[in-house]
């Protein structure tokens, strides 16, 4: 720390090094150890807005039987999506991020008591739907999944690439409208190993149901791969 | 629009940091932006700038916003490299086994101050 003289104060400087999401991040550890202890798997899915996540989400609720799952609807206004997921009948919270363009770890914190943890396998978050903003927001989950409809245009894992690359899985939605747009499949596919190398992905249409099963044996693998650690 | 979230955390990061360390006013704050979290500068300083009203020791703050590329350790080589893009792999041997080691933090690095003399 070295010190100048200047008259009557002097300057100084400070080594910080203190990250920005230091904050979030310790409350993230925080979740993630609740979770490790319960055994409870964690999603993080994250898309831009209209890519069919809550579409999704309803068919995956139905068929996950006889796992236990809870959702976690983050939104910017209002409840929505929560009513169309409790529809499904699981526990659904929906946090209101009252113009906050991504969930944060505090806010899933604080919403947990909305869900049984104690009755719980996987746990889904949905974020507000932002492909920028929420990828760097750890929430303690295990695993984000990013999602990218057909509709959407082949350049996007270019366009954002900071969550292609932070996910684990990639899911190609609406999967059965790919006939009748100009989608360049293999376009996408090449764009998302590009930006992540070895990239999981999965298409799929909660229409048609196309995809599905392997959607849900990827989740059931991850639930069983969570449960295995906890003993 | 994540870049409020992230100045708030920074303008509270340095002035935590300058009141530990007794100061009085901060003249200066160097932040490393890491490539990877993908933020956008000019945001952030907007922010910054509007947003240390609440914070009088950071009044007439400078904010130097240094962006830190993204570097990798590989686990195959053991050697640390540059990325200049995505999809990162060893600029050594090629592997895509690799880890990254910088260009993934938005940090407050140091900064200068001035303390009253006692």
């Amino acid at each position: 720390m070295c010190e100048t003289q200047g008259e009557g104060h002097q300057h100084r400087h400070l080594e910080v090094h203190r990250h920005a999401m230091e904050a979030n991040d310790q409350v993230a550890a925080r979740l993630r150890r609740g979770f490790a202890a319960r055994g409870i798997l964690v999603l993080n899915l994250i898309s831009a807005p209209g890519s069919g996540k809550t579409a999704l989400l309803e068919r995956t609720l139905e068929q996950l039987r006889p796992l236990r799952v809870s959702v976690l609807v983050g939104d910017v206004e209002t409840e929505r999506d929560a009513e169309r997921l409790r529809r499904c009948g699981v526990p659904v919270a929906q946090i209101v991020t009252a113009g906050t363009c991504h969930l944060e770890a505090g806010m899933v914190e604080s919403h947990l008591a909305e869900v049984d943890q104690r009755e719980l396998d996987v746990l889904i978050v949905e974020n507000v739907g932002n492909l920028v903003c929420p990828s760097g927001f750890d929430l303690g989950e295990d695993l984000k999944v990013v999602l990218v409809s057909t509709t959407e245009g082949e350049d996007k894992p270019l366009k954002y690439p900071a969550i292609f690359h932070r996910a684990e899985l990639a899911l190609v939605t609406k999967a059965d409208l790919a006939p009748h747009l100009d989608f360049d499949r293999e376009e996408l596919l090449r764009n998302i190993q590009a930006v992540h190398p070895g990239m999981e992905v999965l298409e799929v249409s909660a229409k048609t149901g196309l995809g599905l099963d392997l959607w849900l044996d990827w989740i059931r693998a991850k639930v069983e791969e969570k449960q295995s650690l906890h003993v | 629009m994540h870049e409020m979230a992230l100045a708030e955390e920074l303008l509270k990061i340095s002035d935590e940091a300058a009141a530990s360390a007794g100061a009085e006013e901060v003249l200066r704050v160097r932040v490393g932006v890491g490539w990877l979290l993908q933020v956008e500068r000019q945001s952030l300083a907007f922010y910054l700038e509007a947003l240390r009203r609440d914070y009088p020791r950071l009044e007439h703050a400078v904010f130097e916003l240094d962006e830190e590329a993204v570097r990798v350790r590989c686990r195959v080589c053991g050697e640390e490299t540059e990325q200049a893009g995505w999809g990162f792999a060893c600029g050594a041997c090629g592997d895509r086994d690799v880890e990254v080691v910088a260009g993934d933090r938005l940090e407050v690095r140091d900064m200068e101050v001035r303390t009253d003399d006692v």
